[in-house]
Formats: C-alpha cells, sequence, structure tokens
C-alpha cells in the first residue's frame, strides 16, 4: 500500500531493533512517534486503533509540511469541519491536500524557491515585490493571489496565508 | 572715521541626494501580534547584496577574461578554469564571540579590546547560494573582509580549496563631472568635538565659531571666512560619562547632569548656525540609533590590514560598498529589500570622521574619476579642523591652540 513497510503487529523479540525503537517493560518495542503514523496510514487506522489508542481521531499527515500540526484527540488543527475527519477514518487513505489548498501550495513552492532569496522575516507580498524590482520575473498571478489573501492570519482560514510557511514556527 | 566693511556670506545650493535610500518602509496593515523578532533578518541584505553586486560583475567579467566560464560554487569541477562570483567570508581566529560582548556588558569599564583581530591563520570562503568553498592562492587575506562581493578566476584543486589565479572588484563606479566653479567656496569639516568630556576644551572650540563666524581675525581673516559656505560635524559631538550608560539606575540628582553636554553643545551651535547652514552627523559616541553604522573605516583596521586610512577608504571605493563588514561586526538595520550602503556613483568628496590625524589624498580612477579622500582628525585632540575649497577639491587645514608654547 505505499512506499512504506507494513507492520500491523509488533516485532518478535529476535528481530533486529532499529535506530529509535525503545524497549518498553513488558517486551514490545515502542517505535517513535512518526513510525505510529506510518503504521497506521498503511495498515489501516483501524488496526491502529486496536493496537495504541482509545477512541479519538486523530489525522493521518505524513508529508513534512505537517511536522508542527499537534496530533491531540479531537478534530486537529486544519481541519474544517469534522465531516472531513470522519471521512478520513473511513477511507484510511491519506489527506495529501490540505485546506489550503492548491493556491497555498503554489505560494509555498514560491517561498521554497531560492531565486527570490531568503523568504524569512518578510511577508510573501514583500518578497514578491523585491524580486520583480531586482527583475527576477516571478510568477504574475502570485500577486495578484497575495493581494486578495485575507490580512489576518488564521490557522483555520481557507485562503492563502500573506506569511511565509516558517512564519512563526521559527 | 573709515566706514566698516560689510562682507556677504557665500552661498552654495544644497541638496540631500541620498536620503531616501536610507528610509526604512513601514509595514502597512497587518496588525503587531507581539513578534518582537519581526523582520530581524539580516540574510536579505546578503542576498540583496550578492545580486546586485554579480550583475555588476557579471556585466565586467566578458571584457575581463573572455572565453572563461562563469560558474556556481556547487558546479565547480575540479581542474577546470573557471569564474566565481560570491560573498567573501574571512575566518578569524581572533575575532571575539557574542558571548564575549554578553560579559563584557556587565562591568562598568569597557575593557579593552586588541586593536587588530588579525592572525596569519586567517583564511576565506567564497559563498554563494550553492555553496562555500575555501579559498587559497593569490588572494591575501589581510587585505579584504567579511562581506566583500568579488568574481574569482582558478580552478577547484583535489583538497575541495579554490586556487585563486586572478581577482576581479567591481571598481570604482562611474563620476558625474563637476560643474566648472569660478570662485572659491569652501565647506569647514570637523568632528570629534567631544563636548563634555574631559579633554574638551571650550576656549578651543570658541575660537574656531568665532574664525568661521567672522568674528576673529583682520579683513584678511574674515574675507576668508566669508567664503565658507557650510559647516559638516562629523560625529562624536558630545560625550556622555560611561557610568550612565552602563544600565544601572541614575540618581536623580545625577539626571540633570546627563543631558549637559548636549545643552553645551546646543549654546555652540546656535551661534554657528546663525551665520550659516550646519550639517549634523551622528557618531559612534553620540546619542544616537545603535543601528547607523558607525566606524566602518575603523572596523576594516579591526580585520585587514593596509598602509594608512586612505587605503582602507580607497578599498570600500573599489568594492562599491561604504559598510562591507555590517553587519557581520558592525551594527546595521536588517533592511530587506535593499542594501543602502552600495556606492553607486563615485562621489567627488569622501570622508571620515574621528581619525588619529589628518591625512588626504586625491585618488584616481581608471575612467578619470577624481575623489578627495579626507581623514579628520579628532577636535578635542588636536584642535584642527579640514577646510575644502569646492573649486578644485583642496583641501588645508584650520588648526586652533589655546596654549601658547604650541
Amino acid at each position: 500500500m505505499g512506499r512504506f513497510a507494513s507492520r500491523s503487529t509488533a516485532p518478535r523479540l529476535d528481530e533486529t531493533r532499529r535506530a529509535g525503537d525503545r524497549a518498553v517493560g513488558n517486551g514490545r518495542v515502542k517505535t517513535s512517534r512518526t513510525k505510529e503514523l506510518i503504521n497506521m496510514a498503511s495498515s489501516g487506522v483501524k488496526d491502529f486503533y486496536r493496537q495504541k489508542k482509545k477512541g479519538g481521531a486523530t489525522k493521518a499527515s505524513p508529508s513534512s509540511k505537517k511536522k508542527t500540526q499537534q496530533y491531540t484527540g479531537g478534530a486537529s488543527v486544519g481541519a474544517s469541519d469534522t465531516a472531513q475527519t470522519s471521512a478520513l477514518v473511513s477511507h484510511g487513505s491519506w489527506d495529501l491536500k490540505d485546506d489550503f489548498g492548491d493556491q497555498e501550495e503554489q505560494l509555498r513552492q514560491f517561498d521554497m524557491d531560492l531565486k527570490f532569496g531568503p523568504c524569512i522575516g518578510v511577508t510573501r507580498l514583500q518578497r514578491w515585490e523585491r524580486a520583480s524590482a531586482m527583475g527576477l520575473q516571478p510568477p504574475a498571478h502570485l500577486r495578484d493571489l497575495l493581494l486578495r489573501a485575507p490580512s489576518t492570519k488564521n490557522h483555520s482560514s481557507s485562503g492563502p496565508s500573506p506569511e511565509c510557511l516558517w512564519e512563526g514556527k521559527v | 572715521m573709515p566706514v566698516p566693511m560689510t562682507m556677504e556670506r557665500k552661498q552654495a545650493a544644497y541638496t540631500n541626494l541620498r536620503l531616501a535610500a536610507f528610509a526604512i518602509c513601514r509595514i502597512r496593515g497587518t496588525p503587531s501580534r507581539g513578534r518582537s523578532t519581526k523582520g530581524q533578518q539580516y540574510s536579505h541584505i546578503y542576498f540583496t547584496r550578492l545580486h546586485h553586486m554579480r550583475n555588476l560583475l557579471h556585466a565586467l567579467v566578458p571584457s575581463w577574461k573572455p572565453q572563461v566560464p562563469v560558474t556556481t560554487v556547487l558546479g565547480l569541477e575540479e581542474g577546470k578554469d573557471c569564474i566565481i562570483v560570491g560573498t567573501l567570508y574571512k575566518h578569524m581566529k581572533l575575532k571575539p564571540s557574542i558571548l564575549d560582548e554578553y560579559s563584557k556588558e556587565r562591568s562598568a569599564i569597557p575593557l579593552v579590546k586588541p586593536h587588530n583581530f588579525m592572525h596569519p591563520d586567517d583564511h576565506l570562503i567564497l559563498e554563494d547560494e550553492s555553496g562555500r568553498v575555501t579559498l587559497a592562492g593569490a588572494i591575501a587575506p589581510a587585505e579584504y573582509v567579511t562581506g566583500v562581493v568579488l568574481a574569482l578566476r582558478g580552478k577547484e584543486t583535489s583538497a575541495g580549496n579554490f586556487l585563486v589565479e586572478d581577482v576581479l572588484e567591481a571598481g570604482l563606479p562611474h563620476q558625474t563631472s563637476l560643474s566648472a566653479a569660478d570662485e572659491d567656496k569652501y565647506v569647514v569639516f570637523v568632528s570629534g568635538l567631544s563636548v563634555g568630556s574631559a579633554t574638551f576644551n571650550p576656549l578651543q572650540f570658541q575660537f574656531l565659531i568665532d574664525h568661521i563666524t567672522g568674528h576673529l581675525g583682520d579683513e584678511n581673516e574674515q574675507s576668508i571666512a566669508s567664503k565658507i559656505a557650510r559647516v559638516v560635524v562629523a560625529g562624536n559631538s558630545v560625550h556622555i560619562s560611561p557610568r550612565f550608560l552602563n544600565g544601572q539606575m541614575v540618581a536623580s540628582k545625577d539626571q540633570s547632569r546627563i543631558a549637559e553636554p548636549i545643552k553645551e553643545l546646543d549654546i555652540m551651535l546656535t551661534q554657528l548656525v546663525a551665520s550659516l547652514p550646519v550639517d549634523i552627523m551622528p557618531g559612534c559616541h553620540d546619542p544616537a540609533n545603535f543601528s547607523l553604522p558607525q566606524q566602518t573605516i575603523d572596523d576594516l583596521y579591526k580585520y585587514s590590514d593596509a598602509k594608512d586610512r586612505l587605503e582602507f577608504m580607497e578599498r570600500t571605493l573599489r568594492w562599491r560598498h561604504l559598510a562591507p563588514t555590517a553587519p557581520n561586526s558592525l551594527g546595521c538595520y536588517p533592511y530587506t529589500d535593499k542594501d543602502p550602503f552600495l556606492i553607486d556613483s563615485c562621489p567627488h568628496v569622501y570622508f571620515v570622521g574621528n581619525q588619529d590625524k589628518y591625512e588626504t589624498r586625491l585618488f584616481e580612477g581608471p575612467e578619470k574619476q577624481k575623489v578627495r579622500l579626507i581623514c579628520i582628525p579628532r577636535f578635542s585632540d588636536s584642535g584642527v579642523a579640514v577646510m575644502l575649497n569646492l573649486r578644485n577639491l583642496e583641501c588645508s587645514t584650520l588648526s586652533f591652540s589655546t596654549s601658547f608654547d604650541a
């Protein structure tokens, strides 16, 4: 089912331990947090619950963009409505498209593009204007996106953010 | 009874050309959310500096070394002759670290710093967006500082260094020609007045003011003084006692004394401004914003070597940057959209204040640019002010002494 090895049961005691595995007193190996999520994603959310968690839906998010999300019980940050979360639970598939959608994805690619210089410490619009003034020809449609963006920063808004992707996170 | 002759003071047209270049854009619209670190990123200055200088250097490379390919640091191939463009970083063993600064602030008396942080083991590294490479060969670390953008021709060695064969600096920018003047007009430069310090001599400063305003000397001297069109006070006009500046509470009886040097300076300058326009610039000891980089040439002296202060000034002109060590070892504002210290057009007069002694030279560039370089000595130590003739850019001194055996 994808790129990660499927592990639906705890490793046998004679299996080689990998770095990051911690032994728990009862002999079962407790894997690190990301491995839990990988397990969950590949083998199905229900299997995961059987092993570890007692209730509470947790959103699977293996993409690196979502590192800072809180993986607590209940609706996670970014889910704008519980209907989507329950859809996730029933299908057990990855939600690769985050709620900001395609536009935010384009803006994040713009943030990461080295050609336009560092992105931290300036708003996206300022960076676009700077790149344009330096003759680097940033994509024109991004400016329109940014001008239509809401001026207040709100995690659960569905529009693109005026700040770079690292804002508030570093 | 002879009628006293009235003399008209000469006037010179004045425009501040670079005021807009240093303006700080306010961030519109976004309400403050208590993010105190917003915008404090110096990477933007380096990015804009590299981009601007690289465009300049790329334009100069074809006439310097035609047929040699230009590549990024990551694209270097071993043994292949090529040109790379990037920002220099000088790795210095003796350079103080930021943690030392913390311990120094605790003491009431500033610790004595070594004059110069150079060491034979210092080496240069060239950096661009793709990577860094250590430099070796025909580039002397003693002559360069961190923050200079250069083009280097050479090849990568098996050890992973870049062996430099030749160096290209941006060189002096174009200079607009000086409009011909038919009469002598002077500007007087003075710096390091240090009102409020132990070395300040009020009588000496009063002599300077009296001479400029025409209250001193006979008609001959007065006619020379009437040709002075402007005075520039180049930094360190006041000296506030360090015991008020170490972060401790100031007793109420002392509070009125903090501003006394400024009040005294105000009284003295009032006499001057009644007679002619005066420009005043903040120095590193003046109560002004730390983010205005001061001591750009003194900073070069700490991190590199030259035969005299004027040579440091020549280098900054050739590197086309007023303060290459900012923001590395010199404080400045974290501009995000530009590097305002880049020199776009060659100045006719380039002066540095608060130097140990008076020095001057007429520096000539390859395209017939002529720059009058002036090192202005500290007035409180030397009693010397500099007089510049705007007609021919010749320099002379005004020397004042209050002791008979000088």
